[in-house]
């Protein structure tokens, strides 16, 4: 277990290295506007990958908390939600660097932005929804049940968005928030998948430090 | 059938307490009258369609909140927990979805009527709306009913089911916004039927999760 967890942290470390290094020098295909901030593709991307792969984890362990009460799955799912909306944030802002230099503007009004904005909303809710309830156990179980909600209305916001909207500018289509795999650069694939592999491996290496931290400050003040 | 009984029971509770304290329904019809006078004062003739169906569903997801809302907090919570002891938790969510359903329907066609009256009927094709209308406010009324469940549970229950409420209420009020433009003409456009199949499929995803989450909300 040891080996494994030292080689799935420098796994990330290897990844990221190479995304940033590849991702700067590598030929990237010479589109009209977009230019050569089409490489911001590694970095942007995989804040998404990352924050959708923490909801996940998020959601499997409130699941897990409703079955088997155990305090160590709701500190999970809670510092899950956390990491997400950090990961969110620097996603939105990465998008709107983007936004600006191939769009024009900060923000357009657009499905997959609007829908992006409305998950950090949902989650930030869960956030004040933990605040807002004073004994702990209740609290957990309380914020869970809304955590499976959220989630299953935040899946069906990105299976129905897409269809009902007139269209986007934003690459991908029904219900892929991201982009089309297939219509993505050979030699930039080699890039993308690794990059956005580092990008997950690093979440769930930062969720395991927060679990971490606070199971030691409630073992502090638990005592 | 035991079950049937306590559903039935607890919705003929919840009808006799609307009748007795008649405030709560009088006071969302008159929410909507005053809100739908504000929007015919304020957009007075100058809106397109488009407008007045948005301005429509942001009113009816208002009203469901409004309506909704007391749900789990109109009664003392001592009360609560004698039915809590008496009914089992599956018939206490069913019979507070059904009769919030059954409230909502009735509270989004007066809100069509008033609407249509003060403002003007932005959809042609009536009889595809009905089952728009239907299905939606529904759905509204079995999230918010859900919503207000979990906000109960905190200490600031009108801020929180607003605050929970809205910003997972979107995938509903998109879809109803759309399939209402929709029905603005007499042609419906292709694949109407097969959204409204999907709006009664979202409204049964939420009706589930309530029925199978909410016990969880209030085990001690």
């Amino acid at each position: 277990m040891k080996i494994l967890k030292i080689s799935y942290k420098s796994l990330a470390i290897i990844l990221l290295f190479y995304a940033l290094v590849a991702g700067l020098t590598i030929n990237t295909p010479d589109l009209p506007v977009i230019g050569e901030s089409i490489r911001n593709i590694f970095y942007h991307v995989g804040m998404w990958f990352s924050m959708i792969a923490l909801l996940v984890i998020s959601v499997g362990f409130s699941i897990a908390y409703l079955k088997k009460q155990k305090e160590l799955y709701d500190i999970i799912a809670r510092q899950s939600v956390n990491l997400a909306m950090l990961f969110g944030l620097l996603g939105i802002l990465t998008g709107m660097i983007w936004a600006k230099s191939s769009w024009g503007s900060w923000w357009v009004n657009d499905p997959k932005l609007n829908g992006a904005a409305i998950t950090m909303l949902s989650y930030l809710a869960y956030t004040v929804l933990r605040g807002s309830v004073k004994d702990p156990s209740q609290k957990a179980r309380i914020s869970a049940v809304y955590n499976i909600l959220a989630f299953a209305m935040m899946v069906v916001f990105m299976l129905v968005l897409p269809r009902t909207a007139a269209g986007s500018i934003h690459p991908g289509q029904d219900g892929n928030p991201a982009l089309n795999p297939g219509e993505l650069d050979a030699t930039m694939r080699l890039v993308f998948y690794p990059a956005i592999t580092g990008w997950i491996l690093l979440s769930v290496w930062l969720l395991e430090l927060t679990v971490r931290i606070e199971k030691c400050i409630l073992s502090q003040t638990g005592k | 059938m035991s079950r049937f009984h306590e559903v039935s029971a607890l919705i003929r509770k919840d009808l006799r307490i609307e009748l007795r304290q008649r405030s709560a329904i009088n006071g969302v019809i008159l929410y909507l009258v005053s809100t739908l006078f504000i929007c015919y004062l304020s957009f007075s003739a100058n809106a397109d369609p488009q407008s007045l169906i948005s301005l429509f569903w942001v009113v009816i997801l208002f009203a469901s909140t409004n309506a909704v809302s007391k749900s789990f907090v109109q009664e003392n919570s001592y009360r609560q927990a004698t039915y809590n002891l008496l009914a089992s938790q599956a018939s206490l969510i069913l019979a507070k979805l059904l009769y919030n359903a059954l409230l909502m329907l009735l509270i989004s066609s007066l809100c069509f009527f008033l609407f249509v009256f003060l403002l003007g009927n932005p959809v042609q094709n009536i009889a595809a709306f009905i089952p728009v209308l239907g299905l939606g406010s529904i759905g509204f009324s079995c999230l918010m009913t859900f919503v207000s469940a979990i906000a109960s549970r905190t200490g600031n229950h009108f801020a929180m089911t607003a605050v929970l409420g809205f910003p997972i209420a979107l995938p509903l009020i998109v879809l109803c916004v759309s399939l209402t433009t929709a029905c603005m003409g007499t042609e419906l456009p292709a694949g109407f039927w097969s959204k409204v199949a999907v709006l009664l499929l979202l409204d049964g995803i939420i009706a589930a999760l309530a029925y199978i989450l909410f016990p969880f909300l209030w085990r001690e």
